[in-house]
């Protein structure tokens, strides 16, 4: 079945991309660029990535098209099995930026109590 | 049914009058015609029952916008005495328009924010319908009111994502953004009103620690909502009397719900009550239709407070000159009644005016 996004959904994604041009996706092993101004994106997936990670990132992307964002292009990227790879391999982040990105993933996400809950 | 084509929906409706335009429904011009009234019905029901049985994936390749217009026309015919057969034709349409933007990579914002819009609008009158059919049978349904402070905190969100980042989305060409943000503006008032109607509606039935749960739960609501309403850049006549009148009706309740250690002034109330009331105005007779609940509201408060009573009468050939100047739509028979009723007894029947007016302001 195709996933419905509730407002509430569609909020928290806005509010978590609107200052990001690199959106890191651990939970849908994937990578976003956005293009804000050209309201539009390139997504980067993991070609080695679970079903689950898929169906989050079908989530994530269903809720970029219902904010008005197009994709340009999708890179499905070999070898790859989640975002931390991606990053690593396709985005040649050192180990130090990626700590870097992780806290401040962790410092300006933006709060939802479903996802505390979980 | 017969002689349905799915795939050529919309062209039949354009055939029968209902043509879609930015934001839905050209016009009403095929409600003289009765057989395209019946068929209207009788193609909208094929849906709703064909989701409630579970064959929603039968329905895939009904173009959206063709849904969205049955959706919009069952609005216009069943007002809201019925809201789940135009909610699911939006489920429907929604899922379709979806369904199809994960496929070709693109999303009508416009027509999603529609059917975000008339499914919140059928939900709100399937909860209604239910809390007053529990009502009449001198019952309180517990339900209502976790389900509706569920559905405007959905509405509360799309409104906040509109106003922050509105202007930013692809909106179709002409006035979209306007209308889109005016529709869920209206919706997200009228809900808003319904609760407190219905509350005032159903008060007589509930447990003490049920006021104290449903009220506690209204005031942090509508702290939220109200604002999310007043940073709505709309702009308009019918939103400016919409909101003043609200909020002057939502004060009103908190003035005199007795929650409070020390009572609200009346002067901002009568305040916003006069903006919204527009007497002195020059407006059209759909604008000044939207005025009336307010005109109603006044005539409450003076009789329902001796210190106003002197200003009774003029506030009633206010409210009538109201009701000359003002479109017959809507509830406008109600207004008339319960104006009516105000004049020659001075009482005001809440139950009535809750029932009446919990859908469509």
């Amino acid at each position: 079945m195709t996933y419905i996004p509730t407002s509430r959904d569609l909020n928290w994604t806005m509010k978590t991309i609107h200052s990001l041009s690199l959106w890191a996706m651990p939970s849908g092993a994937s990578v976003i660029i956005f293009d804000h101004p050209g309201r539009s994106f390139n997504a980067y997936l993991a070609a080695l990535s679970t079903e689950e990670h898929s169906q989050n990132f079908t989530k994530s992307y269903t809720n970029l098209l219902c904010l008005g964002y197009t994709e340009n292009r999708r890179v499905i990227c070999e070898g790859v099995e989640n975002t931390i790879q991606l990053l690593e391999n396709f985005f040649n982040f050192s180990s130090d930026e990626l700590e870097r990105a992780l806290v401040l993933g962790k410092l300006n996400a933006v709060h939802d109590p479903r996802f505390e809950a979980s | 049914m017969t002689g349905l084509t799915m795939d050529s929906l919309l062209e039949q409706l354009d055939q029968k009058g209902l043509r879609w335009i930015a934001g839905g429904l050209e016009s009403h011009s095929w409600l003289v015609d009765e057989d395209v009234v019946e068929w209207v019905m009788s193609t909208s029901i094929h849906f709703a029952k064909g989701l409630n049985e579970g064959r929603l994936l039968e329905f895939t390749a009904v173009e959206p916008k063709a849904l969205v217009l049955l959706s919009q026309a069952t609005v216009r015919l069943l007002g809201s005495k019925e809201g789940s057969v135009s909610k699911d034709l939006a489920i429907i349409a929604q899922y379709n328009a979806i369904t199809n933007a994960v496929h070709n990579g693109s999303v009508d914002v416009t027509l999603d924010h529609v059917c975000r819009g008339l499914i919140n609008r059928g939900r709100a009158i399937d909860c209604g319908i239910y809390f007053q059919d529990h009502t009449k049978r001198d019952l309180y349904d517990g339900t209502f009111a976790p389900d509706m402070f569920e559905l405007m905190n959905e509405v509360n969100q799309t409104l906040e994502l509109l106003n922050a980042f509105g202007e930013e989305m692809p909106w179709g060409s002409g006035n979209e953004q306007h209308l889109v943000l005016m529709s869920h503006l209206l919706s997200s008032a009228t809900i808003h009103r319904g609760l407190y109607l219905q509350y005032e509606m159903a008060e007589h039935l509930m447990t003490d620690q049920q006021k104290f749960e449903f009220v506690e739960r209204l005031r942090v609501m509508s702290s939220t909502i109200n604002q999310n309403l007043m940073n709505s850049t709309v702009g308009s006549p019918i939103s400016n009397i919409v909101l003043n009148g609200m909020f002057a009706y939502l004060f009103y309740f908190w003035k005199e719900c007795g929650f409070f250690q020390h009572p609200l002034p009346i002067e901002p109330i009568l305040s916003s009550v006069e903006r919204s009331c527009s007497d002195h105005e020059e407006l059209t007779p759909e604008v000044s239709y939207y005025t009336l609940f307010a005109q109603v509201l006044r005539l409450r408060i003076f009789s329902e407070n001796p210190e106003f009573k002197e200003f009774f009468p003029h506030a009633v050939d206010l409210a009538e000159r109201a009701l000359e100047r003002s479109a017959n739509i809507n509830n406008y028979d109600v207004y008339e009644r319960v104006i009516n009723s105000l004049k020659s007894s001075g009482t005001f029947d809440k139950t009535d005016f809750a029932s009446e007016l919990f859908m469509l302001w």
